[in-house]
């Protein structure tokens, strides 16, 4: 639970040139949190929900995630990019910050659940995403995410 | 003057992240615009923050931003904005606005108040025995639509076959008569409790299906009419192709009957609900059901004589023959008519017929265990495990296995069986196989003469039509996640 979102799920210094290699940055951070033991089936299932209808949302922020039963704990994994990518997001612009939401396959228990879903909320208010852009270490994105969570 | 009140329900196929989105976004540009709003979720936890038939009736628009069923049948006789979930996260203050001009159109159709999904916790406002029949908004028909009702039945059905048919093949390990006190050397208690229960869930397969299938169209009066003409339907034999069609028939009838009742007087809807809908549903739709049905025997008798006219001819125009009819209808008057006229030929002598029946009855369930063992990822987890349970069902020639994946794609899944179950029943005969016993799959070949290939010639169908069924599920899974529609109890993420 404590480290569903933790300054470890999160690196703010990343170079991808596609979706797809941002999709593998996040599969291999997953892998070093240890909540996964197949990178390729978590790649697949961000790729897999991504066919269903973007992801992207607006100001660069995109929220890829995937159910699977090769993810063994509810995340969040922040990759924070130096350059942006396209992403087909909802205003139209590529994508510099992915807040991606990892959920095991069977997960019952719903507090993860709505952990995740309000952070998927949070992103909706204008000044979050501004500070999420600007945040200059992991702790902050953490401190910010998990303000607004609480009080969401 | 109080302010302009909004209902609105949000909902996407994940149900983690956009649905909740599109609701902070709307309550944030209702905020902007001070109006006042509601927004129900219908997120992977459910569905929560529950409209109330009186909240609805009092709102003075809805927005719908989802890309899944929201029951939107309760708004019907509302202004009502009808949009993807990403409208709802990117323009929500033009949503709202369309309201606020009165430019939303009004939806089509009598309001109705909300049925619980299957699965899903009801609305506050549960009506429950007496509520009215859904009548379809705006007669907009859609070939998914019919999908998602076969869907309903089939997945209802699931696990009918699967507990029945394991406790049955657990019944054969006793041998193959231990239900049958004519046989003291193998007959068993124990077994024949197991033969008793297992054949009742099974039995159960068919009207199980029809009547949900009925339930996805209009829902409870249409599910006791379906529960039925099924039950009729598999008693006058006609298999599970004849449950698809009372199902349609009961749920398309009965919202058919709703609206040729419309106009009777209000008084009178309890009276409907608890009365006129189920004794005249039930007696409509059953004698149709009872009329189509009649028939079945005279069908199964002259393909017995069509059958037995063959015996003795070329040897893969027979398999050919017997594979066709076998994976037709699994256990409806076609597969029943091979099936006896095989048991029949066992009397005269002639073993060969039977052990080329039994391959084909044995093959359709292997083909879906090998189509998920071959296609992991065409199957979600639930029907893939019930795929895996096809392989010991499919061993003791319990062919009903399969039906579940026939039922939810008969156009494509049956001819792929039938290819299958006509390969293995094809080499049965070229191999020379004979088999003495009328059932219990694998378990009798102790006493099969060329066991070893008949088991061969089993599993080369089985693999060939695993392969091609696999591959087109596979196809069919990639071209379902290009275009998201109803799939969402099936394929969720």
């Amino acid at each position: 639970m404590s480290n569903i979102l933790a300054p470890e799920n999160i690196s703010l210094n990343e170079t991808a040139a596609s979706q797809a290699d941002v999709f593998q940055l996040i599969a291999e951070k997953a892998g070093e949190l240890g909540i996964t033991a197949d990178t390729g089936a978590v790649v697949t299932g961000l790729a897999e929900r991504e066919k269903q209808g973007t992801t992207g949302l607006m100001d660069g922020i995109a929220i890829p995630h995937a159910k699977s039963a090769s993810i063994t704990d509810a995340a969040l994994v922040v990759v924070r990019l130096r350059e942006s990518v396209e992403w087909e997001s909802l205003d139209g612009n590529p994508i510099s910050m992915a807040i991606s939401l990892l959920i095991p396959e069977g997960e019952a228990g719903t507090t993860h659940l709505k952990l995740l879903s309000q952070v998927a909320r949070t992103l909706i208010k204008p000044a979050v995403r501004a500070q999420l852009l600007a945040a200059e270490t992991p702790e902050a994105v953490v401190e910010i995410l998990g303000q607004h969570v609480v009080t969401a | 003057m109080s302010p302009i009140q909004i209902v609105a329900a949000t909902g996407c196929p994940t149900g983690i992240a956009h649905t909740f989105m599109a609701q902070e976004a709307l309550e944030q540009a209702a905020e902007r615009l001070g109006v006042s709003i509601k927004v129900e979720t219908h997120g992977q936890v459910g569905i929560e923050n529950a409209l109330s038939a009186a909240e609805i009736a009092a709102a003075d628009g809805v927005i719908i931003a989802a890309d899944k069923d929201v029951n939107a049948a309760r708004f019907n006789g509302k202004r009502v904005v009808d949009v993807g979930v990403k409208a709802g996260i990117s323009r929500p203050d033009e949503l709202i606005q369309e309201i606020l001009s009165g430019t939303a159109p009004i939806r089509g159709g009598n309001p109705v108040p909300a049925a619980p999904e299957p699965g899903e916790k009801a609305g506050e406002d549960d009506h429950g025995l007496f509520g009215d029949i859904s009548v379809k908004p705006g007669g907009k028909f859609q070939a998914r639509d019919l999908y998602k009702h076969l869907m309903n039945g089939v997945s209802y059905m699931l696990p009918f076959v699967v507990g029945g048919g394991v406790l049955v093949a657990l019944s054969f390990l006793w041998g193959i008569y231990s239900a049958d006190p004519k046989h003291p050397e193998q007959y068993n208690e124990f077994a024949a409790m197991l033969m008793a229960i297992g054949g009742t869930a099974m039995s159960l397969m068919v009207p199980v299906l029809s009547a949900f299938i009925a339930d996805s169209i209009g829902k409870r009066p249409a599910l006791v009419v379906g529960l039925v003409t099924g039950l009729l339907a598999s008693n006058g034999g006609t298999g599970f192709l004849g449950g698809i069609i009372t199902g349609f028939l009961s749920g398309y009838g009965m919202l058919l009957l709703a609206k040729l009742l419309d106009r009777l007087p209000k008084a009178l809807g309890g009276l409907k609900a608890i009365f006129i809908f189920p004794v005249l549903g039930v007696f409509i739709f059953g004698s149709i059901t009872y009329l189509i049905a009649s028939p079945m025997k005279a069908i199964n008798t002259s393909l017995q004589d069509f059958l037995s006219g063959f015996q003795g001819t070329n040897p893969i125009l027979l398999g050919l023959i017997i594979g066709v009819m076998c994976a037709f209808d699994m256990g409806g008057p076609v597969n029943k008519a091979a099936y006896v006229t095989g048991v029949a030929l066992l009397g005269s002598g002639n073993f060969y017929f039977m052990a080329a029946v039994s391959a084909a009855c044995i093959t359709p369930p292997l083909v879906t265990g090998f189509a998920a063992l071959f296609f992991r990822k065409a199957f979600d987890e639930k029907t893939r495990d019930a795929a895996y349970v096809n392989f010991a069902l499919g061993s003791t020639h319990i062919t009903e296995g399969a039906i579940p994946f026939a039922a939810r794609n008969p156009l494509l899944v049956i001819p792929i069986l039938m290819l299958s179950s006509s390969i293995s029943a094809i080499l049965t005969f070229l191999l020379q196989v004979q088999v003495p016993a009328p059932h219990g799959g694998f378990l009798v070949l102790p006493v099969v003469t060329n066991g070893l290939q008949w088991v061969a010639a089993i599993l080369a169908g089985s693999v060939i039509g695993g392969l091609i069924y696999g591959y087109a599920m596979q196809r069919r899974a990639n071209k379902t996640q290009a275009t998201p529609v109803e799939t969402e109890k099936e394929v969720l993420v």
